[in-house]
């Protein structure tokens, strides 16, 4: 179908790329909607960087509460929605379920157990013989009353819901405004990786990332991702809390 | 009696053909029809419009080279601390980051805009983790970061501003 000149109304001829009455470019620039794009990512990754450090500053002090642990993740999931809110539609329009396959299910089902399974026995392994740190969570959380319970919630529950909407959610929708898909999930995976200030980690959590950016791409929803991250994040846990369980030492942290 | 045929026009510009209605070419944009001060006004614009380009790919260069010298400080400074230390995990983390620069840097060739974003990403991060570990590092070199963060940012300014020309 001809379309006719926004500025002067002529038929345009197709494929032109100049109107050929008033010389005005067809194509309408997106200058605006990248920009804006751009500045959004920024401040979003500046603002989540001013968050760590806040979060660092009171955790160093080393007298965290559990009201201080409830403030901190509040404010995690504050700062997510309020960016999210830039692009309510398009991220609220990513809760469906209409293009989701029993495959893809199966898959978000099966893939975290590998993933679990390969986090524990690799990378813990590998911190705890480079860096003489074991990451057990239980250990920070022991010694507040019903821990297994908080433990699940800020960790099993929060996690999945509120990064998969940050990163899988909002980022993944202003970097796709200026960047082709293959870019958009490359760099989620990247960024997902690196606010998880872990050098070592970025071995698994990049190719982690990126499954889920595909996931997000290819069945346009979030609830896969989210599954993944869920029963991931749960899988560890648990581990956790089997190993936590038999610490001969562990009435030391309660 | 032979009919007239009118062969149609070509733009003197980028030689695409025209029809006769056609004021402006519908390739490039030049004023086949317009008066002589309109088209000089246009290669007065291309001029600038060239212009502008050299000018941002000359400042992407910039915010790439800058990426390389990050990924040859982080190597060095890795390297420093592991003979002063001892110390290979410093050693392994800054591998890791001056091969991240590396790629990004090489990776910007092809996408200026997001793998210079990334970079100043990752510099950032790593500004504020060496600041909460040792925050006597903070002005350590701060003109050098001063220097590192304003060539990646006018980097990724040119980049936007080249896509969208």
């Amino acid at each position: 179908m001809l379309e006719n000149c926004k500025y002067c109304d002529s038929s345009i001829a197709q494929n032109a790329k100049f109107c050929g009455a008033c010389g005005k470019p067809i194509k309408q620039s997106n200058q605006g909607i990248e920009s804006n794009s751009v500045q959004l990512v920024i401040a979003f990754y500046l603002a989540y960087l001013l968050y760590s450090i806040i979060s660092y500053i009171i955790y160093k002090d080393d007298v965290t509460s559990l009201k201080t642990e409830i403030i901190v993740e509040l404010t995690f999931i504050a700062l997510t929605v309020i960016f999210s809110l830039f692009d309510a539609k398009k991220i609220l329009s990513l809760y469906n379920i209409k293009h989701i396959s029993w495959q893809s299910l199966v898959f978000a089902i099966v893939f975290p157990i590998f993933t679990a399974g390969i986090v524990y026995l690799g990378v813990e392994g590998i911190n705890t013989f480079l860096f003489d740190e074991s990451d057990n969570i239980f250990y920070n959380y022991a010694a507040y009353e019903n821990y297994l319970f908080w433990a699940l919630l800020f960790t099993v529950v929060f996690p999945p819901i509120f990064e998969e909407l940050a990163f899988r959610g909002f980022l993944f929708n202003q970097l796709r405004n200026f960047a082709n898909p293959w870019v958009t999930i490359i760099a989620t995976a990247f960024i997902f990786a690196l606010v998880h200030f872990s050098f070592i980690s970025i071995l698994w959590i990049f190719p982690f990332g990126l499954v889920l950016g595909y996931l997000r791409y290819r069945y346009k929803t979030l609830w896969l991702g989210m599954i993944v991250h869920f029963i991931h994040n749960l899988l560890v846990l648990m581990i956790d809390y089997y190993y936590f369980q038999n610490d001969p030492f562990k009435d030391l942290f309660l | 009696m032979d009919e007239i045929i009118i062969a149609p026009r070509a733009c003197s510009e980028c030689n695409s053909e025209m029809q006769l209605e056609q004021k402006f070419c519908n390739d490039c944009g030049y004023p086949e029809g317009g008066t002589t001060q309109e088209q000089s006004g246009f290669h007065a614009r291309q001029v600038m419009k060239k212009r502008g380009h050299s000018e941002a790919s000359s400042t992407i260069k910039k915010g790439r080279n800058t990426l390389f010298v990050i990924s040859a400080i982080a190597f060095l400074s890795g390297l420093y601390y592991f003979f002063k230390l001892d110390d290979s995990s410093v050693l392994i983390v800054n591998t890791v980051l001056s091969i991240s620069y590396l790629c990004l840097g090489f990776w910007s060739q092809k996408r200026p805009l997001v793998a210079l974003i990334l970079g100043l990403m990752v510099y950032l991060t790593t500004l504020v983790l060496t600041g909460l570990i040792e925050p006597e590092t903070i002005y350590k070199g701060i003109l050098l970061k001063i220097f590192i963060l304003v060539y990646l940012g006018k980097g990724i300014n040119s980049a936007l501003q080249l896509r969208n020309t």
